[in-house]
């Protein structure tokens, strides 16, 4: 069976990973939520954050792979998948506690809250996926996952510091 | 959280039907029948008992209080920008629709989240597509594979070459078919990878090529068994190049073998024995393969990862053996190599890869057998051939799609009283500018510089330009 589509996704993967490291390295124009400086991150959620970005840009490379063979490949995708996961719990969790940047009001810490409940639900599915070895779901929930950070960051401008 | 409350729900609602089935009426029908839905009741309620266990102990974890089920969906604020409204839209989608989770929890391999076995084996077909435009400035011939693949211990002596050369090839392209399926003794997997790369065709008409076998193994837990990459190869460390052969002090070697791996320390310790080939330069300066080996190569190998990145010590031992009957030589020699490869991590942008190796029983394993792995000597006797070598690359990603790699490398053999025309010392640099517009897709431009020396003090020096489109499916 030919699965064409297994590129397919990857690919979106890609662009939605790589849209988020830049959301996270070019703030759009207009107004918005004042930025938080790396000074009012805690160090955890800072460490977190990075360790987020870092992965991310991992799994991404392993797409461009040439050497290794796809069967290692997969499992090196599973490995970094619950790691991925894990790190965006925890952050999720953290984000949760902490609570938006800056002076924000109730309508901004609301949001700032759901997108920390998206971004668990969105880590826990995936390393569901990922302990049930369903590899070919494993790149629309990172999707998933990558859409929750760019978006989070789009509205609140977490700038890495 | 609400995910054990639904299941908790759905196994009451399964029990109550149950209690709705097991009327007295159908009892007296079928005794039997009474017994088996009393044990599937009996089973159930262990099931619930031991999913309010598992509820119970996340509940009570220090990092599950956060993480709550979303309740109502924010208003949209004014400050959203607008680029941002469709993934907010999904944001609150999914964190509407999925439960929230705690960190997550280590599943038990091959097992499901529920906990049931996973469907039986998964196969998917995939391959990649690629085209190499390459111009040489020294070329050994017509047909020599080495214009395409680079073998820094078989370019062209200066002066005995052909000059400027240009080749078109899709014979690196590939075909693989790889399974899984999760098994009582671990993952079970198994892999097949073809290439055009073997022989016959000529370029005049159809270009047609003969298929040749790169991989073909199989694993269960941690024994691997058939043809891959050697255990004393990092594969890992291998630099990204347009060109598919080797760097001068790479190492790069497919044959059959039998792995098993360890988990150990944080890291997986694998022992492996695998297919001997002794390469044996004669007195007249020929290479002699004899296939007189009795031995496996021996390879124990220690590797660990993390967020440097990765790297990992390998040593082995190799007898080198030929056996040309009787009035011809007679002889075996034991030897010994490390190698210390690996990835280290700088940041976002950039990477390190490297492999230093050494020893004299190295032979076939380095540069594309630059190097053999004993000589004979004029008494017919073998003598291993000191060798090391290395390479370090550089990777820089300029953007999200662009990215570049700068490779070196260098090997070097001890014998200076080979035959003249055995090679003593080689180096090569590759740079190249690799633009991925998909992730499946990547082209790039490639400048290769080669250069060895023999015994004689000749030397042979190579410029190459290539151009690689590849696009994996």
């Amino acid at each position: 069976m030919l699965r064409l589509h297994h590129w397919r996704a990857p690919r979106a993967f890609a662009a939605l990973a790589l849209g988020a490291v830049a959301a996270c390295q070019a703030p759009p124009a207009g107004p918005v939520t004042p930025a938080p400086t790396a000074q009012q991150m805690p160090a955890q959620t800072v460490h977190h954050s990075a360790r987020l970005r870092e992965l991310m840009q991992r799994m991404n490379a392993m797409l461009y792979e040439r050497n290794q063979t796809e069967l290692e490949i997969d499992k090196q995708r599973l490995d970094r998948a619950r790691e991925l996961a894990a790190a965006a719990a925890t952050l999720a969790h953290e984000a949760s506690v902490i609570g938006p940047p800056g002076a924000a009001d109730a309508s901004a810490r609301e949001d700032f809250t759901h997108h920390a409940h998206a971004l668990a639900n969105a880590a826990a599915e995936l390393d569901a996926l990922a302990a049930a070895r369903r590899y070919s779901e494993l790149s629309p929930q990172m999707e998933r996952v990558a859409h929750v950070c760019a978006d989070c960051h789009l509205r609140f401008r977490v700038r890495a510091p | 959280m609400n995910a054990p409350r639904a299941a908790r729900r759905g196994v009451l609602v399964a029990l109550t039907a149950l209690a709705a089935t097991v009327s007295p009426a159908h009892a007296q029908e079928d005794g039997d029948e009474l017994a088996t839905l009393r044990a599937e009741v009996a089973r159930l309620a262990a099931r619930v008992a031991e999913l309010e266990a598992r509820l119970a102990a996340t509940s009570s974890r220090p990092d599950a209080a956060a993480p709550t089920v979303a309740a109502a969906e924010p208003a949209p604020s004014p400050d959203t920008p607008a680029a941002s409204t469709t993934a907010t839209a999904q944001t609150r989608a999914l964190a509407a629709t999925a439960p929230a989770s705690p960190a997550p929890t280590a599943l038990p391999a091959g097992r499901t989240p529920d906990g049931s076995p996973p469907p039986g084996p998964r196969v998917s077909v995939g391959g990649r597509v690629k085209l190499d435009v390459v111009f040489n400035d020294r070329s050994r011939g017509s047909g020599s594979v080495g214009d395409t693949l680079l073998s820094p211990g078989a370019i062209a002596l200066d002066g005995a070459g052909e000059d400027d050369q240009l080749d078109f090839s899709a014979r690196a392209s590939r075909l693989w078919v790889k399974a899984w399926q999760a098994t009582p003794y671990g993952d079970a997997g198994a892999y097949l990878e073809l290439d055009l790369l073997g022989d016959g065709g000529d370029a005049r008409i159809s270009n047609g090529y003969g298929v040749r076998l790169r991989h073909a193994y199989g694993e269960l837990g941690g024994l691997l068994f058939g043809q891959t990459y050697s255990t004393f190869v990092n594969v890992g460390a291998l630099p990204e190049l347009n060109d598919d052969g080797i760097t001068a002090g790479g190492l790069n070697v497919r044959q059959p073998l039998l792995r098993y791996t360890q988990p150990l320390g944080g890291g997986a310790l694998q022992f492996a024995l695998e297919s001997p080939e002794s390469t044996i330069t004669a007195r007249d300066g020929r290479r002699l393969t004899p296939d007189d080996d009795r031995l496996p190569d021996i390879v124990l190998r220690y590797q660990r990862e993390g967020r440097f990145g990765q790297w990992s010590l390998a040593t082995m031992a190799r007898e080198l053996r030929i056996d040309q009957g009787a009035g011809g030589a007679r002889d075996a020699v034991l030897g010994a190599a490390a190698s210390l490869a690996g990835e280290w991590r700088l940041g976002l942008a950039d990477g390190l890869r490297f492999t230093a190796v050494g020893g004299n029983a190295v032979g076939r394993y380095l540069s594309f057998n630059a190097f053999d792995g004993a000589r004979l000597t004029a008494r017919g006797t073998l003598r291993a051939t000191p060798m090391a070598g290395g390479s370090v690359s550089w990777q820089h990603l300029w953007s999200s799609h662009w990215r570049s790699n700068l490779t070196a490398g260098y090997a070097w053999a001890d014998d200076h009283e080979a035959p003249a025309n055995v090679n003593v010392e080689l180096y090569t640099v590759h740079a190249n500018l690799l633009w991925s517009p998909l992730a499946s897709t990547t082209l790039g431009v490639e400048w290769i510089h080669a250069w060895r020396r023999q015994v004689d003090g000749h030397g042979a020096r190579l410029n190459r330009l290539q151009f690689s489109a590849v696009h994996k499916f």
